[in-house]
């Protein structure tokens, strides 16, 4: 199976400090279903400029857990919905977005019992 | 001079990156620091006069009528112009980083990987920068102060001469 998540950035921004690890990653996986959910809520409104705004919080999150390939697809999610450009690509992306994001999810959560 | 004030405050809406700016911070710096999740919130604590303040520069993930940077920015510096103000960004758009120069921000971080460290830089330099102004206002008054002893011995000496008096002076000729 792929791996989407990579705590390469914390271990090494916290000096591999396992509380401040297990803090961040929590706060993380406690925010992101809601995250994503106003994703999808502000996508079916056609609210652009929540959407926007949505993409760009979970986009910063998702680079501090290394979640590359997520981070990408809210970079550009964030774009078209900020630009209003190839707004019909939004309705691939966000369940791209969804998926990869809750598999990285689940990733940490194993990662945590580890650490 | 007035004493340097040892406080951070650190206003984000993203409480992962609050929290990380946070620990970072507490760590490599002596200063006290504490976050808000509003403009709002920060503006109702400015009595306690922080020296810096790290400032997203959007506000309206969490509440839509949200203050955004720029307004808190303004806000802050007309009730604490002393506090030095480093905006936060997701972007590396020249003319967001442009406008907040323009209503007095110290600085401008890009949110990423590097910002912590650079966060880090801003608290030293606005430090060195707040004690070279410190020392500039000290040496500007000792010159102010000098010039007047100078102009105080000059007149004095003119006094004397005029009355007469320098004359009678042991060692005047």
């Amino acid at each position: 199976m792929a791996s989407f998540a990579d705590l390469t950035f914390l271990k090494s921004f916290t000096g591999s400090d396992t509380a401040k690890i297990t803090k961040y990653v929590t706060m993380f996986l406690n925010s992101t279903p809601k995250c994503l959910e106003d994703i999808k809520l502000y996508h079916s409104n056609q609210d652009w400029k929540s959407l926007k705004t949505a993409a760009h919080t979970l986009k910063s999150q998702l680079k501090y857990m290394g979640v590359a390939k997520a981070e990408e697809l809210a970079t550009t999610i964030e774009r078209n919905a900020g630009d209003q450009t190839n707004l019909d690509q939004l309705g691939a992306l966000i369940p791209d977005l969804e998926s990869i994001t809750l598999q990285a999810c689940d990733e940490l959560k194993d990662e945590l019992t580890k650490l | 001079m007035a004493e340097l004030s040892k406080k951070i405050f650190i206003v984000d809406d993203d409480p992962v990156l609050a929290e990380m700016l946070r620990d970072h911070l507490v760590k490599m710096t002596n200063y006290d620091v504490t976050s808000f999740s509003s403009g709002e919130e920060c503006l109702k604590h400015l009595d306690q006069f922080p020296g810096i303040v790290f400032l997203d520069f959007y506000l309206d993930s969490v509440n839509k009528d949200a203050m955004d940077g720029l307004q808190v920015l303004q806000e802050i510096k007309k009730a604490s112009p002393e506090s030095d103000v480093v905006m936060l960004s997701g972007q590396d758009k020249i003319q967001v980083a442009v406008d907040t120069m323009k209503y007095g921000a110290f600085d401008y971080i890009v949110k990423g990987e590097s910002a912590f460290y650079r966060a880090e830089k801003a608290v030293f330099n606005i430090y060195r920068y707040k004690k070279l102004q410190g020392n500039a206002t000290r040496y500007k008054n000792m010159s102010l102060w000098l010039a007047i002893g100078v102009a105080a011995l000059i007149m004095l000496v003119m006094w004397l001469q005029l009355t007469g008096k320098i004359s009678d002076m042991p060692g005047w000729s």
